[in-house]
């Protein structure tokens, strides 16, 4: 289950399709107004059953993708295609089935639980709220639920803070697979646990996927979590998708520069690996007043003249295998949007 | 562990008693520790073992009450720390033979003063400089660590900053007086991977310069492989383990020690299960009788659950505190 491609092209549906998603937020900076172009054009398709990583670093627009996919925010422009159906449009009914079908889960445990409620009661929430379960089929689900991420159903009646910060977070899981959902948008679910804890509640991601059949976006910073849960991995800069591959492709061959820091920069696993890093220059750029062109071309040790005048899109110099950088070609011989393997 | 050669710094039995509501809290609980001369020993665990509170004490920087060090020494170049005076330790140690980086970058630069006047407030408090020299100093030193337009930027206040510019101040500002010794705690852990590899070498490159020893407190074994000479473990209150570098990735004693390294997405070799540590980190208001990990470890024997194991050698200057290694 680690390894890409497990699937056959046939039988891959199309779960979620993202296009050209757009959003930006207004901002007051030294008494001017202007906009922070959080995510800037991005498409990506999920199929069923499939673990997308979307991996970048602070500031980079992931956590705005998983708002937008959840709805809690309205994108500017683009599309967004949840099983053929236009989400944007969802209205009433619709829109209440669309969130039964999709759960969040964010990273930080300690505040998406409410402390005044017992924790049982949290998970059934869900379920009282979308009038799916009577009371008491709901508290025999939600005990259910707990006995399954290894809390006991005794401990229903308990509160938030009488639990660690893993028991939390299996709380916030139990929460959201309440509902049956088919995608589940992670969050960094493991950024505020310690390291022991972290590869307990990885391990209950992969198996509550490999039990349910659940599709998971996991949205991360740290590249070796990723690199163990994802079949495809997209890499996000300044608001756009840069590289986009099946997850052994991308950490064995990243072809953008960017994605090739990335990777350099992660810390060795063994002192015998120490080597000299080709650090590159710089930070990331402010999303206020990002660079013309290619979002990374003022750090990029690659430039060429025309990056910092146009904006490289996705295209497809392997099968399978998507980057947003001139190196790779050209623009006007761009593979047509639709289009994703030969 | 007694004095061996090249030991700058040597913490000895030290206890540390937190005197909570609840009852006594004791935070570290008999820590041995060694940091050689010009050498950087990383010191691994997981929140709440207490790893921060023993880099605090060798300062005396543990908030008392309700903290106390209630045992131990800090012996520094033949000093105990921990029995000068606060005042001889304060103008003698702290900042000019000693420093320390903290974690979070935002907060420990004081948001109302320019960094300029941070940074040269330590030359003129333990170099004797005028504030005048004290700010060239201080624009040298911020050059020295990359930060551009150093001349221009001693004038900007923290928040002008980015958290990585920070890290840089606040290492520049623990190098200012070339220190024998550098406590970093978590200097990484709030920087973005890209930026944690460049705060990363700069400290390597530093250290090397001024050769000076670092204690290097971190719960991420990638950080230690990239930059520890020698390693200690830590679990609720004490030091399980302690090895040079090599060694501890390649031949781990503590089954602490072995699930750490077996957890770590980082360090589990592709296609194979990441291992975790079943149950969690004890409640150190009521810690576990015997040995501290037991009720964790799939190899406790009767004996762990009554008795605490000793501090034993497990070959070269491999430390362990474990029942199977005695």
């Amino acid at each position: 289950m680690y390894g890409a491609g497990s699937m056959c092209e046939e039988d891959r549906k199309e779960l979620v399709v993202i296009q050209g998603l757009k959003k930006s937020f207004p901002v007051r900076f030294k008494g001017k107004k202007g906009w922070v172009r959080a995510v800037d054009g991005i498409r990506l398709s999920i199929f069923e059953g499939e673990t997308v990583g979307l991996v970048g670093e602070s500031g980079c627009g992931k956590s705005t993708v998983a708002r937008l996919l959840l709805r809690l925010l309205d994108p500017d422009e683009g599309t967004l295609l949840f099983d053929s159906k236009d989400v944007l449009a969802l209205k009433g009914g619709d829109l209440s089935r669309y969130r039964r079908e999709v759960q969040l889960v964010f990273q930080d445990p300690y505040s998406s639980l409410n402390p005044r409620m017992a924790i049982g009661r949290a998970i059934e929430e869900p379920l009282l709220s979308h009038r799916l379960l009577g009371k008491k089929e709901a508290r025999q689900r939600a005990k259910e639920l707990l006995d399954f991420m290894g809390i006991s159903p005794t401990h229903y009646f308990r509160y938030p803070h009488e639990f660690s910060g893993g028991q939390r977070q299996r709380i916030v899981i139990a929460r959201a697979l309440a509902l049956n959902p088919r995608f589940l948008v992670a969050d960094e679910p493991l950024s505020a646990l310690d390291v022991s804890i972290q590869a307990q509640i990885l391990h209950v991601l992969e198996e509550i996927k490999e039990r349910f059949r659940i599709t998971y976006l996991f949205i991360s910073h740290d590249l070796a979590v990723v690199r163990h849960i994802s079949d495809r991995v997209a890499v996000m800069y300044l608001g756009r998708i840069v590289e986009l591959a099946e997850t052994e492709s991308l950490y064995q061959d990243p072809l953008h520069p960017y994605t090739r820091a990335l990777l350099d920069a992660v810390p060795v696993s063994h002192p015998a690996l120490r080597r000299k890093r080709t650090l590159i220059p710089g930070e990331v750029p402010s999303p206020l007043n990002p660079p013309t062109g290619c979002p990374f071309h003022p750090r990029c040790g690659l430039r060429m003249a025309r990056c910092s005048r146009d904006a490289p899109a996705l295209m497809e110099p392997h099968p399978g295998h998507e980057v947003a950088c001139f190196v790779y070609g050209d623009l006007s011989i761009q593979t047509p949007m639709e289009r994703r393997r030969p | 562990m007694n004095t061996e050669a090249g030991a700058l710094l040597e913490i000895q039995d030290l206890e540390v008693v937190f005197h909570l509501e609840e009852g006594p809290l004791k935070a570290v609980d008999g820590a041995m520790l060694t940091v050689k001369t010009e050498r950087v020993l990383g010191l691994v665990g997981e929140s709440g073992c207490g790893k921060s509170v023993t880099a605090k004490s060798i300062l005396r920087l543990v908030p008392q009450p309700p903290g106390e060090i209630v045992a131990g020494k800090a012996i520094f170049q033949g000093q105990d720390l921990l029995k000068i005076p606060r005042d001889r330790l304060r103008k003698e140690y702290r900042g000019k033979q000693i420093s320390m980086i903290f974690q979070d970058p935002m907060t420990s630069l004081n948001p109302v003063f320019s960094v300029g006047d941070q940074l040269a407030e330590v030359f003129t408090t333990h170099r004797g400089m005028g504030k005048k020299e004290a700010l060239e100093a201080s624009a040298e030193i911020l050059e020295r660590v990359g930060i551009p337009s150093a001349h221009r930027r001693i004038r900007d206040y923290p928040h002008q900053f980015s958290g990585g510019m920070r890290q840089r101040v606040m290492i520049a500002m623990a190098l200012a007086c070339a220190p024998k010794f550098l406590i970093a705690d978590e200097p990484t852990t709030a920087l973005d991977v890209t930026i944690q590899a460049q705060i990363l070498e700069l400290m390597k490159e530093l250290q090397r310069e001024m050769r000076s020893a670092i204690l290097l407190i971190t719960h991420n074994l990638g950080v230690v492989a990239e930059m520890a000479h020698e390693v200690a473990v830590m679990y609720a209150g004490q030091i399980v383990e302690s090895c040079p570098v090599e060694e501890f990735f390649d031949n781990p004693r503590h089954p602490y020690s072995i699930g750490l390294l077996r957890s770590f997405p980082g360090m589990v070799p592709k296609g194979e299960r990441i291992l975790s540590i079943p149950g969690s980190i004890p409640d150190m208001l009521n810690p576990p009788p015997g040995c501290r990990f037991h009720p964790r470890c799939q190899e406790a024997m009767p004996r762990c659950r009554r008795e605490s194991p000793p501090d034993r050698m497990a070959g070269d200057n491999h430390h362990v505190r474990c029942w199977l290694h005695v």
